[in-house]
């Protein structure tokens, strides 16, 4: 019998024969399995890597587990937004809930996302429909990365300002500290806002941290016209103070954590 | 597209059924097609053939599994590509000559030679169904799909040398069966 004969005779083999050894050929390799399966492990691993470290760097404590904190601010993290409409005093702010895809009250569609996700407040200005939303970097030193942060500017706070009608569009506000203020602080956090004294003016507090001690400052006089934004440093302001002239007198907490 | 809808479309005279097939199975086809050939040419015209076959047998033929039935056309008319091309090279010769003149001694060799196909076929199914998947699988993807020893080997998770001892005795095996089953060897 020549070899011919078996070639064609194999073409009539039965169907489920061919079918069952057609799926082992067909089959992902095994040596491609496996540099699947390293490449998978490797990403997954890369992935938790990038996680932690950008968690690290962005997150902030819990104010409102710190003692110093806690004696002035409410606990609660009930935090409703400030939409205290204030249309004698020509502003509305407060702070929002949750800075988190970054569109407080859903009043504005399409706003982008910060890049930074952290605590922000809006600030609506008198008589036009222009809002501000602010929102922090992310100032937060733990003490092993001092050292790679330490060339961070610590003399201002840097705010970020968004201006959706602008298109400009984001633009930082820096609130400088005084001269003769402790600028070696490892926390900034952003308390809340309220409307300042006159039309379309706001206070901005914060709250900074040194290790152990902390103290909280004010930024007033808010200035914005085409554009641009300008706070002056009021000073530090007591805990007293914070816990009173929360907006709207409610638990608005300051809270930073995202 | 599901297999039995390509085959519907055979079946409603479509000639989108064509493009279906090509779509689905052109590259499956032609890895069958240049395993059996190496040569690209070859190959692409294995492959129209095969879809020409296809739609001349669909109808009345309807496959139950389209994959299968395909590569079993690419495969035969391959193999026949194969042949004819060196038969053309030994043209000329007289062995070959008189190889095609006494064809008519011997009458039509096709009915004969595709029943003896279809028992010996049938043979080796039964042989086949005998073996360890491993053999069986082994056997098939060799001598069917014409794979190469390494692609082979690689698939069934073995060494080229543990593949060529299990190919031998499967072999030695299957020509044991045949002569046990009568079949001239």
């Amino acid at each position: 019998m020549k070899p011919e004969k078996i070639h064609d005779a194999l073409n009539y083999i039965d169907d489920d024969l061919i079918e069952a050894a057609d799926k082992v050929r067909s089959a992902p390799s095994p040596s491609r399995i496996k540099r699947t399966r390293a490449a998978a492990l490797v990403a997954s691993f890369i992935i938790l890597l990038a996680a932690t470290l950008v968690f690290a760097h962005t997150v902030t404590p819990d104010i409102t587990s710190d003692s110093a904190v806690d004696a002035c601010l409410p606990l609660s993290t009930d935090l409703p937004n400030n939409k205290g409409d204030d249309g004698a005093t020509g502003s509305d702010t407060g702070p929002t809930d949750n800075a988190v895809g970054f569109s407080p009250d859903g009043f504005i569609a399409g706003i982008p996302t910060p890049p930074i996700e952290r605590f922000a407040f809006y600030h609506k200005i008198f008589p036009t429909s222009t809002y501000l939303f602010f929102y922090t970097d992310a100032h937060y030193w733990p003490e092993e990365l001092m050292e790679a942060d330490i060339q961070y500017d610590r003399s201002s706070i840097k705010v970020y300002c968004y201006d959706p009608n602008s298109t400009d569009g984001i633009g930082t506000v820096t609130l400088p500290l005084p001269d003769d203020f402790d600028t070696s602080y490892n926390h900034v956090t952003p308390i809340y806002a309220t409307n300042g004294a006159g039309s379309g003016e706001c206070e901005m507090v914060f709250y900074l941290e040194y290790g152990e001690k902390s103290v909280f400052v004010a930024f007033n006089n808010f200035r914005w016209a085409s554009s641009i934004f300008d706070f002056e440093y009021s000073g530090i302001v007591s805990e007293a103070d914070v816990r009173s002239n929360l907006p709207n007198a409610q638990s608005k907490s300051a809270t930073s954590r995202s | 597209m599901q297999d039995y809808e390509i085959v519907d479309l055979y079946f409603s005279r479509s000639e989108s059924a064509i493009n279906a097939t090509d779509e689905k199975y052109g590259a499956y086809l032609t890895k069958i097609a240049y395993n059996v050939t190496n040569n690209d040419e070859d190959s692409k015209e294995s492959v129209n053939d095969t879809y020409l076959a296809a739609w001349n047998s669909m109808p009345p033929h309807r496959p139950s599994v389209l994959r299968t039935f395909l590569s079993k056309l690419t495969r035969r008319i391959a193999i026949d590509k194969v042949r004819m091309s060196t038969r053309k090279k030994r043209i000329g010769s007289q062995y070959e000559l008189s190889l095609s003149e006494l064809q008519s001694c011997v009458g039509s060799p096709d009915v004969g030679d595709t029943l003896d196909a279809k028992l010996l076929g049938e043979a080796i199914s039964a042989f086949l169904r005998e073996q360890s998947p491993d053999a069986r699988n082994a056997f098939i993807c060799r001598y069917y799909f014409l794979d190469s020893v390494r692609d082979t080997a690689a698939r069934l998770c073995m060494s080229e040398a543990k593949l060529k001892s299990l190919l031998h005795r499967t072999r030695a095996a299957l020509r044991e069966y045949l002569t046990k089953e009568g079949f001239e060897v």
